[in-house]
């Protein structure tokens, strides 16, 4: 496995001079109604409302829409766009849970049982918690029937991480041979210029 | 789930505990192919290839036969996809333009932001931008799965920006709803009386 790491790395003549991406500073996600998403994320999920911006020009094109960041305790930011010229309410209704999915962390179980308490108070449909190995789950939607979850690592979450890491190359150099035949000759979408 | 329901609940919810929710635990998508997505971001990107996940059922409890890939962000996040061998779906993000969805990554300082755009021109990947918002600048991207990505860097005033804008963000929330609200009742379906 140390073999294998290096010699992908090796790949890569300038990973020398490749910085960290530190995190996800927002996610930027296409909301029908600002109030709408604003309710839901403040008032029931708790979340600040940090900035509600109002532009004409998304910097490629002119287009009226209001940018909203919610701020996360740790710093980073959920993000929609509201555009009331170019409305589509049903845009990530055709997204299954593998399709598209946010999902958000709180720091213990108890924490999780609480946002499901904030949930079923506001009438807000959700499944869970479930147990998915190394974290615990819940499962609901927002506004924009975006697929949203929320989850609590459970003890020992990092240690079993270690262990996945330890067969991940592995894992996949036999899941890409067994299932090369199938998406051979599969016509790709061209990558958008 | 309409509006108003929830709104006639306010007072219950707003009564209960609030947990703080921490961070973006990870943001998942569908790929075209495992390994095709681990080349972009592990081998270009730098993310730590962190678990491939052999998955049997969906979350509906239906048998399939699924992949899910791990990468992790310095601090904490994932990006996670799943490679779904007998529903490969390589269109799944056709028409989904950065102003639709998009997903930022975060480096420490500008110097770091202007190596990323270098490696982006010369690994051949063509990057809208560079923009600068004011308290971020940013360059976006596509995926090798059409999933659009942004690289930006704080500059050093984004807090004084941000609580700037925070100061006037409700009242700014106000006025856009009332401007907004006859363009978007027709596509609101009529709420039950009761």
């Amino acid at each position: 496995m140390e073999n294998a790491t290096a010699l992908t790395k090796g790949n890569d003549a300038s990973s020398s001079s490749r910085p960290p991406i530190l995190s996800i500073h927002h996610t930027a996600l296409r909301c029908f109604d600002a109030e709408d998403t604003r309710h839901f994320y403040q008032d029931i999920l708790g979340l600040e409302l940090f900035a509600a911006c109002v532009f004409d020009h998304n910097g490629i094109e002119p287009v009226d829409f209001m940018h909203l960041f919610f701020r996360m305790a740790d710093g980073d930011f959920l993000a929609f766009f509201d555009a009331p010229g170019d409305l589509r309410p049903d845009f990530y209704k055709r997204y299954g849970q593998m399709d598209f999915r946010k999902t958000l962390r709180v720091s213990t179980e108890a924490d999780l049982l609480a946002v499901a308490e904030r949930l079923s108070a506001a009438g807000v449909e959700y499944t869970g918690p479930e147990d998915r190995g190394l974290v615990k789950s819940i499962y609901f939607k927002d506004p924009d029937g975006i697929n949203l979850e929320v989850v609590a690592p459970v003890p020992g979450h990092q240690d079993m991480l270690t262990q996945e890491k330890k067969r991940a190359r592995e894992v996949l150099a036999g899941w890409t041979q067994k299932t090369a035949a199938r998406k051979a000759g599969i016509k790709r979408a061209p990558v958008p210029a | 789930m309409t509006a108003v329901a929830l709104k006639s609940k306010d007072h219950e919810v707003e009564s209960l505990a609030k947990p703080d929710i921490r961070a973006l635990h990870h943001m998942s998508f569908r790929c075209f192919d495992a390994e095709e997505t681990r080349k972009f971001y592990e081998d270009f990107l730098g993310l730590e290839f962190c678990a491939a996940l052999p998955t049997t059922v969906d979350l509906a409890g239906k048998q399939i036969e699924a992949l899910q890939i791990l990468f992790r962000l310095s601090n904490g996040n994932f990006f996670s996809f799943y490679d779904v061998p007998d529903d490969v779906r390589p269109d799944m993000y056709e028409g989904v333009g950065p102003f639709d969805s998009h997903f930022a990554m975060k480096v420490s300082s500008e110097a770091e932001w202007e190596i990323w755009t270098a490696r982006l021109k010369k690994a051949g990947i063509e990057y809208i931008g560079p923009m600068d918002h004011d308290f971020v600048r940013s360059v976006y991207f596509p995926d090798p799965n059409g999933v659009w990505l942004e690289i930006t860097y704080q500059v050093p005033a984004h807090e004084q920006i941000l609580a700037r804008e925070k100061s006037h963000a409700a009242e700014a929330m106000h006025g856009w709803t009332i401007s907004t609200a006859e363009r978007k009742a027709k596509f609101r379906k009529p709420v039950a009386a009761g």
